[in-house]
């Protein structure tokens, strides 16, 4: 959407839309007409706060939603349609292709398997020509990658011999091990301690550097966002409702729910106590009970009365490279 | 004017026990002689990362947790030597609230009964227990028919406005806040912040504030403890902690700390700690920070002392030119 | 894998969310419907019952089931459906009330030994296991040889020897719910421990409990049964439904087996309607089948 078009798309989501079936009969649309798009080397930020559907997203790009899930849309990856396509061909893609790094290291990673064993699998899946000595050796690689000291003695270890920030470290190097296109980071490091989350991320940035994979960092810490990524996605009740380079979306502001969302952030840099912190009025809606028109306008102080509450607003330019689904951004369009 | 609260040395050891037998190998000291003092009226900051122990030391302040020695002095009266009459008095003057909202309210009763539970056993406000509850609900900025929920029924931001009303029912002096906006969404959170001032404005609060979230404790704090492995490593007024931090770790730790603002995040320059947290077993002698430390000489093999430089408390042999 | 419980909202109430779980469960209900039909049978057994009790007809002898004797007579000619009855109401009421007496015996030792811990803990659970480690039938049938062999006296022992598996239950409940940090919120606001154990931790042990209750009525019916068969437990003049298996223990390849099967059915079909009674409450209590997170929970 917001894209330089000379650099190659990786990822095309398209008008994704993920409906729920429920037991109850209470059906609705968790996701509706979501796109986004990655291009390659760069990294996306998908922020959210909890309940905005972020982590849905991921699992409907990864196939792995629940069986009461029905998608709508297009998912392209490297110009193949992943909705509906075989298991067989997702398993093919995942690992390989695209990555994902889960939030909690300690149960992603099997406690009865030696560190090195499970990075060596993830490779011998997709590849099976390398003999044991050539998959310890390139483990070995992998935890020197990521940072881990003495990678010769550790690749031995088990995932309970390693602290928090180790595991972390040893589940992006089993995530690249196979220098996927695509890596997604679903809350890497919202379980950490902030010197470890440094670090981790700083590890990410390596990994980026020397791979040249893409990156879609989800997460709810705008600061991580924007210490990492190009461009960002903001999400809010399922919708994406601002996209843009990060300097657009965190300077030039153009939906009001990411504008209080940064006034709401107290600041490492603002002087104690210099002003109350701007709260958002009342409260995310469940994805299963949106309000009509904008998902936002309950809590929005410049919602117009009988346009924000009736029409769902489409997506609107606000600039260079910059998107917002609000309809007073249209209004400035038209201006 | 004397501090409301005052800790004097407090120490908190855990035995750790092995073997077929569980007998006694080791100890562990969660809290490793701290000494902290408190004004009416103030927030007191206590940060940093998982193991330092500023937990135990919240719960400690509220008698949770038996320390080992040291002593925690309420107006001057130490709370070790109370007999638990006193104590139970003394509960009135100091209360806590839990970090998740949702484990600390039992999942049985109704708000109304988890708000009336304090003043009943306490015997406060007979005959006008239900005028007091919506006082406190009120208070609190939760709206009445709240009472007559049950906790799986509200929402993460209005569970902890029911944890801070709780602790308001006894009418505390002090409050000590253990990480209490860290499992809330920062909209969320910036409600019950901003809650916690206006109380603290009101009724003249002190607060413990403990949390991870550097920038969050620089906005309530007047004053900052930086703890590490049981220890205070640092403690003055906020502002001069976070703009002139003295010691390594604290400048470690704040230059870890993402802003949002990619411009700053971009030219800031960054400090990577080498390595991970000592485990408790196994602490190196002296400095428990020197095994990360980029400054470390064999000066840092006996424990530096909190040397106050003009307000500004730091245990650093080699802390940053003040 | 993605919750969904965690995106849709509860709106109900904890009690009425129980009672939609338990209606769910379809054997639950049958079983409770049939659990309530035989209780209303047996004690309403003066109304319900075709003929009057222990009424004696010699003559007639034992007669298979007809549409006079719906099932059957016996030995002396008295109308079994009757008797079955009668014996209905010892059987049941022994089973309830050895249910209740253990569970409120394991429920004791439970939360204690639970919430002290300590030697507290210890002394209450080396006991238990002394009362586990005993076996059970031959200690009941030497204990009633020497206290006699009223309803009573069996109530009273078999109580006695079946709260151990509750109060095992219970301690380990009370052990997770004790470091519960609404338990520590409690102790915060000043409440002492009595009023700790007696407002939170019980309350929070009703599922628990109510399960037990149902699983000891079945156990309780069985042990009887057994004791009773084995001339152990009740015995004549009271009838029970395991003295009247006792009774006719001989009969099977005879004509008369039938008065074996009717007894036994009954105890077949109270044990059954129990044990899914108790599926039921236990399904209905299980906090993962409902309610789920809320909104403004960051994962962490």
């Amino acid at each position: 959407m917001t894209h330089d078009s000379t650099n190659e798309i990786l990822l095309e989501v398209k008008d994704l839309s993920v409906f729920f079936r429920m037991r109850d009969g209470e059906d609705f649309y968790a996701i509706r007409n979501l796109s986004l798009n990655i291009a390659r080397g760069e990294s996306l930020g998908v922020v959210g706060e909890s309940g905005s559907g972020k982590s849905l997203t991921s699992a409907a790009i990864m196939g792995l939603l629940p069986a009461n899930a029905d998608v709508s849309g297009s998912i392209r990856f490297l110009g193949e349609e992943l909705i509906g396509a075989k298991e067989s061909e997702l398993r093919k893609l995942r690992g390989k292709r695209l990555a994902v790094i889960a939030q909690d290291a300690l149960t992603a990673l099997n406690p009865v398997q030696t560190v090195g064993k499970q990075i060596a699998e993830a490779i011998s899946v997709h590849d099976n020509s390398l003999t044991r000595a050539e998959l310890r050796s390139r483990a070995v690689e992998l935890l020197d990658l990521v940072g881990i000291s003495q990678p010769e003695t550790r690749v031995d270890s088990y995932p309970h011999e390693f602290s928090g920030g180790m595991r972390q470290r040893a589940l992006i190097a089993m995530s690249v091990a196979n220098e996927p296109d695509l890596i997604i980071a679903d809350e890497p490091t919202t379980a950490l301690d902030v010197t470890v989350q440094a670090q981790i991320l700083d590890v990410l940035k390596r990994i980026q550097d020397r791979t040249s994979s893409s990156l879609m960092l989800i997460t709810h810490d705008l600061g991580v966002i924007a210490g990492f990524a190009n461009r960002v996605a903001v999400m809010y009740s399922g919708d994406v409702i601002e996209e843009g380079g990060v300097d657009s979306v965190f300077y030039e502001t153009a939906h009001p729910y990411t504008r209080g969302l940064l006034g709401s952030l107290p600041r490492l840099d603002a002087r104690n106590r210099s002003e109350p912190l701007y709260r958002i009025p009342g409260f995310q809606p469940s994805l299963a009970q949106r309000p009509e028109g904008c998902s936002f306008h309950p809590r929005c102080s410049i919602a117009v009365a009988g346009r924000c509450d009736t029409d769902i607003p489409i997506v609107h330019r606000a600039g260079p490279e910059h998107v917002a689904r609000c309809h007073l951004v249209e209004d400035q369009e038209a201006n | 004017m004397s501090p409301i609260l005052e800790v004097r040395d407090l120490v908190k050891e855990y035995p750790v026990r092995a073997g077929l037998l569980r007998r006694q190998t080791n100890t562990v000291k969660a809290v490793n002689g701290i000494s902290l003092s408190l004004e009416r009226g103030k927030t007191l900051g206590l940060v940093g990362e998982t193991g330092c122990g500023k937990s135990t030391v919240g719960r400690c302040l509220v008698n949770l947790v038996a320390p080992t020695s040291g002593s925690v002095l309420l107006d001057g009266e130490d709370l070790s030597k109370m007999t638990s009459k006193e104590l139970r008095a003394a509960r009135r003057r100091i209360q806590l609230v839990f970090q998740d909202p949702y484990a600390s309210l039992d999942p049985r009763q109704s708000i109304g009964s988890i708000l009336v539970e304090p003043l009943r056993l306490h015997k406060l406000a007979q005959g006008q227990e239900n005028q007091r509850v919506s006082e406190l609900a009120d208070l609190v900025g939760l709206s009445q028919s709240v009472l007559e929920q049950y906790p799986h029924e509200l929402s993460g931001g209005q569970r902890q406005r029911v944890g801070i009303a709780r602790a308001l029912a006894l009418e505390p002096e002090i409050i000590v806040l253990d990480e209490p906006v860290s499992a809330l969404d920062v909209s969320v959170q910036a409600g019950v912040l901003n809650l916690l001032d206006e109380l603290q404005e009101q009724l003249n609060l002190a607060y413990v504030f403990i949390a991870h979230d550097l920038s969050v404790v620089r906005h309530i704090s007047h004053e900052v403890a930086v703890m590490y492995m049981g220890r205070i490593i640092e403690q003055v007024s906020t502002d001069k902690l976070y703009e002139t931090p003295l010691h390594p770790y604290t400048k470690a730790l704040i230059s870890a700390v993402p802003v949002p603002d990619p411009r700053i995040e971009r030219t800031r320059q960054r400090i990577l700690l080498e390595g991970d947290l000592p485990s408790p077993l196994n602490l190196p002698v002296g400095c428990s920070f020197r095994s990360r430390c980029w400054k470390s000489t064999e000066l840092c093999a006996t424990v530096p002392s909190l040397i106050a430089y003009d307000d500004h408390g730091v245990a650093c042999h080699h802390p940053e030119k003040p | 894998m993605i919750e969904i419980n965690a995106v849709a909202q509860s709106p109900s109430n904890g009690r009425s969310k129980f009672l939609q779980r338990f209606l769910r469960h379809r054997l639950a209900l049958l079983g409770g419907l049939v659990l309530l039909v035989l209780f209303i049978a047996c004690f309403g057994a003066p109304i319900f019952a075709p003929f009057p009790r222990n009424k004696q007809d010699l003559l007639l002898g034992p007669v298979p089931p007809s549409l006079e004797h719906l099932l059957g007579t016996d030995d002396l000619g008295r109308d079994y459906f009757t008797e079955i009855l009668y014996a209905g109401q010892v059987s049941l009421l022994l089973a309830l009330s050895v249910a209740l007496i253990s569970t409120a015996i394991g429920v004791l030792v439970g939360v204690v030994a639970g919430y002290k811990s300590g030697w507290v803990d210890n002394l209450f659970m080396r006991i238990t296991d002394l009362f586990l480690v005993v076996p059970a039938i031959a200690l009941l049938a030497l204990a009633l040889q020497g206290l006699g062999r009223s309803p009573f006296s069996i109530v009273v022992v078999l109580s006695l020897l079946g709260w151990t598996y509750i109060a095992r239950v219970v301690r380990g409940q009370v052990l997770s719910l004790r470091e519960r940090e609404f338990i520590d919120a409690a102790r915060v606001i000043g409440a002492k421990d009595r009023h700790i154990i007696w407002k939170h931790v019980l309350p929070n042990l009703g599922g628990v409990i109510a399960v037990n209750v149902a699983l000891a009525v079945a156990s309780a019916i069985i042990v009887e049964s057994t004791l009773s068969f084995l001339g152990f437990g009740v015995q004549p003049p009271e009838t029970s439904w395991g003295n009247m298996l006792s009774q006719a223990s001989g009969l099977i390849g005879t004509s008369k087996v039938y008065l074996l099967y009717f007894p036994g059915l009954f105890i077949l079909i109270a044990v059954l309607a129990v044990n899914f009674v108790g599926d039921g409450l236990r399904d209905a209590l299980d906090p993962r089948s409902g309610s789920g997170n809320s909104q403004g929970r960051k994962r962490r």
